[in-house]
């Protein structure tokens, strides 16, 4: 494993701000609506990431203060005020209040609106200072869960359940099918889930979230606003050194060892084989996968993703599929996730050989997968127009839900059966690879000119 | 409440745009209460200088910013244009550099980016953070420049400037003309001005980007333009620096999208002397006949101009007149980008085209604001005669007016009227308004692709897209049965619950 970091001045890779993380988690709380406080071309990012425009979310409001160059000088605290106002005319459980990078430097005070009389009794106000130079994505989780939780939740009892957090930090497309598969996952071993911090939330459930005597974390960055308060709410925060639930040897290493903690490895062990026979009857004496599998069988690829999808799809690929990944690109915020992705990658790096770049910039991740000459690129839509580019097939998978992903089966990628998904996806990519068909235009039958 | 109750009435174009106070000033937020605008101008500042050739972007400003422009660029302009992947190396502005100021590090940056990029040009964008904390930017340009093989370009950007459209493009197209130098004039030479999105430079890399058969506007332009016996010169904005920087030496310029080509030309004529055709987005058969006629008149080429506008009379002139036998006492509903600030002189060309087919346009869901931000185009529209109908009213932005309660306030039934779209998020409702029964016309610029056809329905072969278009909506509306699944969303699902269906 040859291990390259980006060490340059400048930085060219998809990495949305802090105030998206916020957004993303805000969005998941049913009865919840964003004041963006800032300008438009960031307030627009938000409204594309939240949770209504991805497939089984529901409509969270977005209200900008969409302030222009006077209020820069001024501030923009009147336009907020006029526009917390407006929102309060109807009741929500939680008011978010969210500042992009400008609003930050004015320092317009939103902490002082909580003293406001017009809330109405009931409503939560949440303010956030959350810009995009604060950092990233996985920043900006941390702070609004933290906030989230503050407060509301009370000392009770402990179950001996599990409680999701963050699936939209695993950097999977279909990030929302995930955590509904993975939540299922658990519950059919026996492995209490009941809450995701946060989809499809209700404000009554942060009442007894403390409940949960785990929190099992879907991102590999630590994230230690949340840290501090499971230690405060004597919660165990989950973090092993396991890949996500990606492909076979994954799910089942990852479903073990939670299932260890649990002391149901048995039960685990059952749903795996129950799972694995949907697989052995859609897959078994199945002409077209022999076909599949043997195609793909020893092609390289790359891969370019957010650390934990990237690392465990990598592993995939080469244990369940034995394709090579040659080139896997990481991105990550903290050196944990970086160091977590060496760690699971050192097994694999005993038989194959690939180079692991660290947050690369575009530019380097395509010199790098022109000179490993691969077969194929998986990555996020915003990066197709540079692998296809250069002549590489193409399959977005990793970031997130965003414009012209144009799959609508709820089926997830994760598990067992997820790997149905894969396969069917991966039989797309092979005849963008692999089938001729320049040649069927040039070569294309053409009547004698009379 | 009915529209009238909310405030809302129709105004001529003109008095629209008298009512409506300059978008900067104060009594236009009292008028207009709510969020301004809905991009930024550093989104639409980097996705145009993304046209052009052997070009890298630095970004300085937080990796956010790289990310919100990346996904416009991609999820457009890449993959419905053909534009290349952008590389936007980003001085990553964090905590530190907005206490301490980030000066060396975007001199360092731009260094680097020569090296590591090798490109022709680094156009360097700054975001609203370095605009507020004050970083001197031009200076440390200027102190890299020495240092580096890439023409190095300036493109003031910061998101909290110019939140309207019109003035935010009005500001980034005049950076272009900064690039260009003084030169000797080569005769009969035009230049298409005003091109956006679209990649396009030469005759030679248009052939070699021939993939498929949806045009793009200036191949369609410069059909005419040699036609006329003239000779393509630039297409801006496209090409690289030096394609750019001898844009002067064109004879005339002929502007194609008015928001991109005013600025330019207007700017071109001051520096260069070179003139310009007034007239521009040559949607519908006159419309493109008086752009050629007015690029033959600027170079006495009248007879050739009448010669060939008679010719492609001739081919389209059957089914013109069969559309307008099905058209001429509909009511033209025109949604202009669902109040997004997407839409307007497009919506207006085709608007002009439906008032030749002899239906009346009206225009909604155009915010207010917008259409004062876009004066260039306004006033070309009313230069050309061309000043109808629009909602005005208390729009918030990115929420449309309901398409029932125009209906209602026209009073307009099914047979009424056509419904042009402009955007995604139609309306349609399986209970009543589908296509099915209401006939709806595509015209979103980035989803229409019809073959043989530009996408905005620009030129000869766009007009003549549009009226298939219409003619087969026509035709659709009259099924009167099984709705679209589109539709049924967001009404009644099947045709046993609604008792419009086959009854």
């Amino acid at each position: 494993m040859k291990i390259i970091e980006h060490n340059k001045a400048f930085d060219d890779r998809i990495y949305p701000g802090a105030f998206i993380g916020a957004t993303f988690v805000a969005s998941g709380v049913k009865n919840s609506i964003i004041i963006y406080h800032g300008y438009l071309g960031c307030n627009i990012e938000s409204v594309h990431m939240r949770s209504d425009t991805i497939p089984g979310g529901f409509y969270t409001p977005i209200i900008a203060t969409g302030l222009n160059e006077n209020d820069s000088i001024y501030g923009g605290l009147s336009k907020l005020k006029d526009t917390l106002k407006e929102v309060c005319r109807r009741k929500y459980d939680i008011i978010w209040v969210l500042t992009g990078d400008a609003t930050s430097i004015t320092a317009d005070d939103i902490h002082s609106l909580s003293s406001l009389d017009i809330i109405p009794a009931g409503t939560k106000l949440i303010s956030l200072d959350v810009p995009g130079f604060l950092g990233g994505i996985r920043k900006g989780t941390d702070i609004a869960l933290a906030k989230l939780l503050e407060n509301t939740a009370v000392s009770i009892e402990k179950t001996n359940s599990i409680c999701l957090v963050a699936p939209h930090l695993m950097g999977i497309k279909s990030h929302p099918i995930e955590a509904k598969e993975i939540k299922s996952l658990l519950n059919r071993c026996n492995i209490l889930t009941e809450h995701i911090l946060s989809k499809q939330l209700h404000i009554e459930d942060l009442d007894d979230i403390v409940k949960n005597r785990y929190f099992l974390s879907l991102c590999w960055e630590s994230m230690p606003e949340l840290e501090n308060f499971c230690q405060k709410h004597s919660i165990e925060l989950l973090n092993p050194d396991i890949p996500l639930p990606i492909g076979i040897a994954n799910t089942e290493e990852w479903l073990l060892a939670i299932a260890d903690i649990f002391n149901n490895r048995e039960k685990s062990q059952n749903i795996l084989l129950e799972d694995s026979k949907i697989l052995k009857d859609q897959l078994k004496h199945n002409y077209n996968y022999s076909w599949l599998s043997t195609l793909y069988n020893e092609k390289t690829c790359s891969i370019y993703g957010h650390s934990q999808f990237a690392v465990s799809l990598a592993r995939c690929f080469y244990y369940d599929f034995n394709i090579k990944p040659k080139v896997i690109a990481i991105l990550s915020e903290t050196e944990e996730a970086i160091e977590k992705s060496k760690r699971l990658l050192s097994d694999m790096a005993n038989y194959t050989d690939f180079t692991l770049l660290i947050n690369p910039d575009y530019y380097s991740y395509l010199q790098h997968i022109n000179e490993a000459r691969i077969d194929f690129a998986v990555g996020s839509i915003q990066d197709k127009p540079l692998c296809t580019g250069a002549n590489i097939a193409h399959m977005s998978l990793s970031g997130f839900y965003f414009f012209n992903n144009y799959n609508f089966i709820p089926w997830p990628y994760t598990g067992i059966t997820g790997t149905l998904s894969l396969l069917t996806e991966l039989g797309f990519l092979m005849e963008k690879a692999f089938y001729y068909e320049k040649y069927w235009k040039n070569y294309a039958y053409k009547p004698a000119e009379t | 409440m009915n529209l009238a109750q909310k405030g809302y009435s129709w105004k001529k174009l003109s008095d629209l745009y008298k009512l409506t106070p300059e978008p900067e000033t104060h009594q236009a937020s009292v008028m207009f209460p709510g969020f301004e605008g809905l991009w930024c101008k550093l989104i639409m500042s980097v996705t145009a200088f993304a046209t052009t050739e052997n070009s890298v972007a630095l970004i300085y400003g937080p990796l956010n910013c790289n990310w919100a422009i990346r996904n416009f660029k991609t999820t457009d302009y890449a993959l419905f244009y053909g534009n290349a992947f952008l590389h936007m190396p980003t001085i990553n502005m964090d905590q530190n550099i907005i206490v301490m100021g980030g000066i060396d590090k975007l001199i360092k940056g731009i260094k680097e980016v020569d090296k590591h990029y090798k490109p022709d040009i680094i156009g360097i964008f700054d975001s609203c953070a370095p605009a507020l904390i004050g970083d001197d930017i031009e200076t440390a340009i200027q102190k890299a420049q020495s240092d580096c093989h890439a023409t190095l370009k300036y493109f003031p950007s910061a998101g909290l400037a110019a939140p309207w459209l019109g003035k935010s493009i009005e500001q980034i197209a005049s950076e272009y003309v900064s690039m260009m130098q003084p030169a000797t004039k080569i005769p009969d030479t035009v230049n298409i001005i005003g091109q956006y999105k679209e990649k396009f430079c030469t005759k030679a890399h248009q052939k070699k980007c021939k993939f498929h058969d949806y045009l793009d506007e200036a191949t369609e332009l410069t059909k005419y333009i040699e036609a006329l016996d003239l000779k393509l010169h630039r297409v801006l904005i496209s090409g690289g620096p030096k394609y750019i920087k001898t844009a002067s030496e064109a004879s005339v310029n002929m502007i194609s999208c008015p928001t991109w080509g005013y600025p330019i030309a207007e700017k071109m004529h001051e520096q260069f002397e070179i003139p310009f055709g007034r007239h521009s987005i040559p949607v519908g058969f006159s419309a493109t006949a008086r752009w050629i006629t007015e690029l033959a008149q600027m170079t006495n080429r009248q007879d050739k101009a009448e010669q060939f506008i008679r010719s492609q009379k001739t081919l389209i002139e059957p089914l013109f007149n069969k559309v307008k036998s099905l058209t001429s006492s509909r009511i033209a509903l025109i949604e202009c980008g669902r109040n997004t600030q997407t839409s307007f002189a497009r919506a207006m060309a085709l608007g002009r085209m439906t008032q030749e087919l002899g239906m009346t346009p009206f225009f909604f869901n155009a915010h207010p604001l917008e259409i004062k931000a876009k004066h260039y185009d306004v006033n070309y529209f009313l230069y050309d005669n061309f000043d109808p109908d629009f909602l005005f009213g208390p729009y918030p932005y990115q929420k449309s007016v309901s398409i029932p309660d125009i209906l209602d306030n026209l009073n307009l039934s099914e047979n009424d009227f056509i419904y042009f779209t402009e955007d995604v998020f139609p309306f349609a409702r399986s209970d009543d308004f589908d296509v099915s029964n209401a006939p709806r016309v595509e015209t979103g610029v980035h989803l229409r692709r019809i073959k043989d056809a530009t996408s905005r329905g620009m030129g000869f072969s766009g007009t003549k897209s549009i009226l298939i278009q219409i003619e087969q909506a026509l035709k659709t509306a009259m099924r009167k049965t099984r709705p679209s699944l589109y539709a049924r969303l967001t009404g009644k699902f099947y045709e046993f619950e609604n008792e419009n269906y086959r009854t």
